[in-house]
């Protein structure tokens, strides 16, 4: 099955829509040495952001899997409400697997998540992607209490520790962002 | 609003604070259990943080992404059909 994560970011990208990496790819980009074949966001759910999540997610190859079924069927238009009503929505699109958690379990949605995240700048792609601080995505995982996580989970902690101690040289600091700011009372110079 | 509407609101408004007290619950569980875990550094585990840490942020999608193709392209040897050394016809070489 087709794994494309740069096309998955462009196409949420391209339709403006806000979220936050978590999951698997939160954790591999944090340096947790595991694989995974799909992406997980919690998007902003302000519902005009999630409108424009639904189209970015539409098309003829969507394909859905339904609450309670093990088998994806096609999907081509997605709607908002999925997100809300279904909590954790998981697709298939031409870019791969995706899904949708309006919540991270056991932490929070976005607004909980956004202040401590990491962003991350895709050079040469024109990307930025944000992604939920790696102690939250532990969080999350230590609360789904699935073996599979409880197997992985000694990844995630080494990363935290290798975090700690030297950061991530790859994360956008406010430093990176930050720009010349006019001097107080010249705010609306043309010159600036 | 009718007195069956209001009836509606309370038992919605107690459900979901059922629900909310169940969630917290579980979270409260899961940090508790997650702090009676041991667990020690792996030197193997710290190398491989340490090589995905030294990649750029589009090294490391593209590293996944990579990886995914591997995983998702790999056939179970025991489906190929008419495999002379498949594991378990004893031939010397099988896998």
């Amino acid at each position: 099955m087709t794994f494309h994560l740069v096309g998955h970011f462009r196409a949420l990208a391209d339709h403006r829509v806000r979220y936050l990496i978590v999951g698997g790819v939160g954790g591999r980009l944090q340096g947790v040495p595991t694989t995974t074949g799909d992406l997980d966001i919690v998007p902003d759910p302000d519902l005009d952001n999630l409108q424009r999540l639904a189209v970015a997610l539409s098309g003829p190859n969507t394909w859905k899997k339904p609450v309670d079924s093990v088998e994806f069927v096609q999907h081509p238009v997605v709607e908002p409400s999925e997100f809300w009503s279904e909590r954790m929505t998981q697709y298939r699109t031409v870019n791969g697997g995706i899904d949708v958690l309006i919540e991270l379990p056991g932490v929070g949605p976005f607004d909980a998540l956004i202040r401590a995240s990491r962003r991350y700048e895709l050079a040469g792609y024109d990307l930025t992607i944000h992604v939920a601080n790696l102690d939250d995505i532990i969080r999350s995982k230590e609360y789904a209490d699935r073996a599979k996580d409880w197997r992985a989970l000694d990844s995630y902690y080494e990363a935290r520790a290798v975090l700690a101690e030297q950061g991530d040289d790859a994360t956008l600091t406010p430093e990176d962002l930050d720009v010349t700011m006019p001097p107080p009372g010249h705010e609306n110079d043309d010159d600036w | 609003m009718s007195a069956m509407a209001e009836d509606l609101a309370v038992e919605d408004r107690a459900r979901r604070r059922a629900e909310a007290a169940h969630w917290r619950a579980k979270a409260a569980a899961a940090r508790a259990r997650a702090r009676t875990l041991s667990w020690e550094s792996d030197p193997e585990l710290r190398a491989q943080v340490k090589a995905i840490l030294a990649l750029s942020p589009v090294e490391r999608v593209l590293g996944l992404q990579a990886e995914s193709e591997v995983f998702a392209s790999a056939v179970l040897i025991r489906d190929l059909p008419g495999d002379p050394t498949a594991p378990g016809t004893g031939v010397a070489g099988a896998r």
